[in-house]
């Protein structure tokens, strides 16, 4: 895969492969913290951790967290549209997706989304010690370690080319 | 503009509210998903703190576990926090002194 940035700021994704594309569009399954108790707090915490502030906590869950998840989805919804949109180009690397710069920040947003949710889901390891690795690389969830990994070398490539 | 005619009987109170005095601070908690180039880009972006600064944030939220990025009124923490929760850091505001 290589990426192009342009000079409005926008970014291309060419030599996409079939599996690559897949695993962009499970990008919004991915953040669906729906079931995973750990994951929901994780994107939407009490605005107080530390102390007691109960009526404060209510009042973010009331008028906060919907806000959130509005924006959150629309991120989401964004980048999986631009997904929808790759262009074939006939080779075997063959797709190529255009990011304008309006929609950056949507994918930073979403790739996040989706790492923070896949941690909590699938207890993936928080270093790259051999034995952790090893575990999870012959564990069931393999496929989507490698997919948390494009995920999160795709959004360091964007946060860094464009800081 | 008139004086504010105060009617007999009626209690007033003068003075700072003490516990509107107190600043609210806003904290970044370490996690260990979210990338360190990215919780800096945030903090740079939200409080508009230089390079440096914002570098330096983020590596005492990664090495001390959290780090006091702000501090001011109420108000304006809230506004902070929601702002970083939207990035999705994990960030929330404590009273000073709490």
């Amino acid at each position: 895969v290589q990426l192009q940035r342009h000079a409005d700021g926008g970014f291309t994704l060419h030599g996409l492969r079939q599996a690559e594309i897949a695993a962009l569009r499970m990008v919004a399954a991915e953040a669906d913290p729906s079931g995973v108790e750990a994951a929901e707090f994780r994107l939407y915490p009490d605005p107080v951790l530390e102390g007691d502030d109960e009526g404060a906590c209510q009042d973010w869950t009331e008028f906060v967290a919907p806000q959130l998840r509005e924006a959150f989805a629309g991120a989401l919804g964004t980048m999986a549209a631009d997904v929808a949109a790759a262009a074939a180009t006939g080779s075997p690397r063959q797709f190529r997706i255009d990011v304008p710069a309006s929609h950056r920040d949507a994918w930073c947003s979403a790739l996040n989304q989706a790492r923070l949710v896949m941690h909590e889901r699938y207890g993936f390891p928080h270093s790259d010690d051999p034995v952790s690795l090893i575990k999870v690389l012959s564990g069931d969830h393999a496929e989507a370690f490698g997919r948390s990994r494009l995920y999160a070398a795709l959004l360091e490539w964007i946060v860094g080319t464009f800081r | 503009m008139a004086g504010t005619e105060v009617l007999p009987g009626t209690a007033v109170e003068t003075g700072v509210d003490a516990d509107l005095a107190v600043p609210w601070l806003v904290l970044i908690y370490n996690d260990p998903v979210n990338l360190m180039s990215y919780v800096a880009m945030v903090i740079r972006r939200v409080f508009g703190y230089s390079d440096q600064r914002s570098e330096q944030l983020m590596l005492d939220v990664h090495h001390k576990g959290k780090a006091v990025v702000w501090s001011g009124v109420r108000e304006r923490a809230e506004f902070f926090v929601h702002q970083l929760q939207g990035y999705q850091l994990l960030a929330a505001m404590q009273k000073a002194g709490d």
